[in-house]
């Protein structure tokens, strides 16, 4: 395909993975500050959701104060956080109509027509509409996970690659970010009482990177601290795990090339240094918050060098 | 002030006499209620918005994107008519490829004094880079819209020919599946002609013309870019003919032949169904500041090793003053007598024919010469004094620019209003495809004025589409 589209793509594929990562992640906190260890003091679980899924000082530069209104309608809706969930749906469907002719005509109509509803929403009152924050994050991360799904239908050429490509590299920055941020890493604490303030972070944290249900489907015992971070690290059949995401990027890229080292000289080397960083996060040889930190600037130098291998043209070379 | 509803009685257009299959239509239009037909309405609007069926206006509030109005109401053309409409426009397609050929090659319809040789050789749109490429089968306007308008119940005549970039053919496609999804009972009773193998046409047709030697030949769609206000047919287009939809800076031009760059290395291509206009095709050969061709391009087609579709250099033959000229190339190259007349034209850069254009302004239809769009004419009767005097000042300044033409009775179809049915003024643009034979999809796009008396159907400046059928003489009624 051409260069250009598969940048496109990819790029696509970043945006929605950010929406529907955002989307969860703020429904999770919503619930999450019910809680009444949150309810003296709501401040620092939004400061750290903002932080995770945004620009801090940008929104602290425009004058707000990290309340669990100005966080969800920031994270949400405002359209000065480019990283917001309508600004993302927005870029994905740029994106999108670039390769308008390469989608099918589901995966197209899937994904223009949330961006479309979500452009009536324009502010918290629509929201209320909708009924309430909940329900809207868990609209628009149902949205994306559709899309997801029409893109299961797409032919198993290139375009499926560079889009799962996409994913896979904000999946792995964000999932790592979970860790790096949430307060379970540190906790090291292999049991937690069941109703406890830490088990539900524990299941916060592993509700907002997506693996709440994969892990209750396994033979894990409970949710503790631990064992989260292991499966969020490195369990070999969650989606979600770094272990699985990061070896899925090194298959796009072979798959991309098909197996022409001429195509990929710098990204596969690079995209298997990551999956030893998470190997070695993952066997317990290196300490997880500082290998997290180095994860998510190694992902995001992987990002440039995949731009550089396979989307940019050669002859701007 | 609205329309007041009202029970649509067939003929209430002269577009609907005598056609059965209009009673039809009414009839089961009718039979819908206010709340039902809203809803039909209503859901077309979300059909285009998710489909992403829109145009770009450039500068236009409420955003850029735009859906172009549909009226649900079909127009309905006879089989006998059609016949008429599309041999008229493949003769005309044909006298015009010819014609490209000639005046770019031996130039025997000047030689033999049937076009002054200054009407074409001094027209700024005579592309010199065109000259002496000999292209396979002698195409150049690979895709034609001929806009044909009825006046009265049985003339047809040519508006203008369309070789340069035409466009609306996805709108005719996607209006036919659009009707067909909210009015399906039409379509049980009424058996329409399909249009929807046109993309199949093109894609042979633009192949056909491939240079020699192209085996499998590549064939791509050249696009300015997502902002370009006819990009979603572009896009359309490259899907429905799975072909790739490529940018200027997708391509460069090496060893005598045009490549891609892929994910898998560069790609050489064969045949470019380009949208984009000349002046922004080829930096090298044409503006310098443009951002949005491929350096090189033109070379590489003058010399064979790509064809370019429609080529370089079509403008000389489109524009209004060429117009005129089309029934005698038709007698020239094709020893025929035209099947489909042209509107009786004034030419503003012949001094007896200005004056009577000069004294008649509030009567006539004055347009610029190398004018589209709809952009830049005066509608005599819809004019003010004030606007016709600057006209005027405008036609003396430069009169080579412009030509005019009397107000045509052009025929009017049902069209819904919003609040009922009434008769609207109407256009129809077939689409002519030129490779190895020349050949027509049984539909064309019909452009709408949607506003009471309007005669501008452009989109560009409030018209609308109607889906167009094709049915056999003789249906019940």
């Amino acid at each position: 395909m051409l260069k250009r589209l598969a940048g496109n793509c990819f790029w696509m594929g970043r945006y929605l993975e950010r929406a529907e990562n955002i989307a969860r992640t703020l429904g999770v906190v919503e619930r999450l500050a019910h809680a009444p260890e949150h309810h003296r003091d709501p401040g620092p679980l939004w400061t750290e959701t903002l932080m995770m899924c945004s620009d801090e000082n940008q929104f602290r530069e425009l004058g707000h104060h990290p309340t669990a209104g100005s966080v969800l309608e920031w994270c949400f809706l405002d359209r000065a956080n480019q990283s917001s969930v309508l600004n993302c749906l927005g870029a994905a469907r740029d994106n999108a109509r670039t390769a308008r002719h390469l989608l099918t005509n589901d995966s197209w109509e899937a994904l223009n027509g949330a961006w479309i509803e979500m452009q009536g929403w324009h502010d918290r009152v629509a929201v209320e509409a909708h009924g309430g924050w909940e329900d809207a994050c868990a609209w628009a991360t149902r949205q994306c996970l559709l899309v997801r799904g029409a893109f299961l239908e797409l032919p198993r050429d290139q375009l499926p690659q560079v889009i799962t490509m996409g994913q896979m590299i904000e999946r792995l920055a964000f999932t790592a970010t979970v860790l790096q941020m949430s307060p379970i890493t540190r906790s090291g604490e292999i049991e937690c009482w069941p109703g406890s303030p830490l088990q539900r972070r524990t299941e916060a944290a592993l509700a907002a990177a997506g693996g709440i249900d994969t892990f209750g489907r396994g033979d894990r015992g409970g949710v503790c601290p631990a064992e989260v971070v292991n499966f969020l690290l490195g369990d070999p059949v969650s989606p979600r795990s770094l272990l699985v995401c990061s070896r899925a990027i090194v298959e796009c890229i072979v798959g991309l090339t098909d197996g022409e080292s001429v195509h990929h000289a710098r990204s596969l080397p690079a995209a298997r240094d990551l999956v030893d960083r998470v190997c070695a996060a993952y066997e317990g040889r290196v300490e997880i918050v500082a290998a997290m930190a180095g994860i998510v600037t190694s992902i995001f130098g992987l990002s440039g060098i995949i731009a550089r291998d396979h989307f940019e043209p050669a002859s701007a070379a | 002030m609205s329309e007041p509803e009202s029970r649509p009685q067939v003929p209430y257009a002269e577009d609907a006499a005598g056609i059965p299959a209009y009673r039809q239509v009414v009839d089961l239009l009718d039979r819908l209620s206010p709340e039902e037909r809203a809803r039909r309405v209503a859901s077309l609007d979300r059909y285009f918005r998710r489909k992403g069926i829109t145009f770009c206006v450039y500068g236009a509030e409420g955003g850029t994107e735009r859906l172009i109005p549909f009226d649900h109401i079909p127009r309905v053309i006879s089989g006998t008519e059609w016949d008429l409409v599309e041999r008229g426009s493949i003769q005309r397609v044909r006298a015009l490829n010819a014609f490209l050929a000639d005046i770019y090659g031996t130039r025997e319809i000047l030689r033999a004094g049937i076009i002054p040789e200054a009407e074409v050789l001094g027209n700024e749109l005579y592309c010199q880079a065109a000259v002496g490429v000999t292209l396979p089968h002698g195409v150049h306007a690979h895709i034609s819209g001929i806009d044909v308008v009825r006046v009265g119940s049985t003339d047809w005549y040519v508006l203008e020919d369309n070789l340069r970039t035409p466009s609306g053919v996805s709108y005719m496609l996607e209006n036919r599946r659009a009707l067909q999804r909210i009015m399906p009972e039409l379509f049980r009773s009424i058996p329409v002609r399909p249009v929807d193998h046109y993309p199949d046409l093109l894609l042979q047709a633009l192949k056909d013309c491939a240079p020699a030697g192209a085996d499998d030949p590549e064939v791509v769609i050249l696009t300015p870019g997502a902002y370009n206000s006819a990009y979603f047919e572009h896009a359309y287009l490259a899907g429905r003919m799975q072909v790739k939809l490529v940018e200027g800076r997708d391509l460069i031009v090496a060893d005598g032949k045009v490549w891609m760059e892929t994910t898998r290395g560069m790609r050489r291509v064969d045949v470019i169904y380009r949208r984009i206009d000349d002046d922004f095709l080829d930096p090298k050969a044409f503006r310098r500041d443009s951002l949005l061709g491929v350096p090189g391009l033109v070379e590489v087609a003058r010399r064979g090793g790509v064809t370019v579709a429609n080529a370089v250099g079509n403008g000389v033959a489109d524009d209004k003053a060429t117009y005129l000229r089309v029934p005698e190339m038709i007698r020239f190259y094709l020893d025929e007598e035209p099947i489909l007349k042209n509107v009786p034209t004034f030419r503003c850069s012949d001094p007896t024919e200005r004056s009577h254009v000069l004294d008649h302004l509030q009567d006539l239809v004055v347009k610029e010469v190398h004018g589209s769009g709809g952009y830049g004419m005066l509608v005599g009767p819809a004019s003010t004094a004030a606007e016709r005097e600057a006209y005027r000042q405008r036609i003396l300044a430069d009169p080579s620019d412009f030509i005019a033409q009397p107000t045509l009775a052009l025929s009017t179809c049902p069209t819904w209003t919003g609040t009922g049915i009434a008769p609207r003024h109407v256009d129809l643009r077939p689409y002519v495809v030129s490779g190895r034979t020349v050949g027509v999809a049984p539909g064309a796009l019909t452009r709408v004025a949607l506003r009471p008396g309007s005669l501008v159907v452009n989109s560009s400046q409030g018209g609308g589409t109607k889906d167009t059928w094709v049915v056999e003489d003789g249906q019940p009624c």
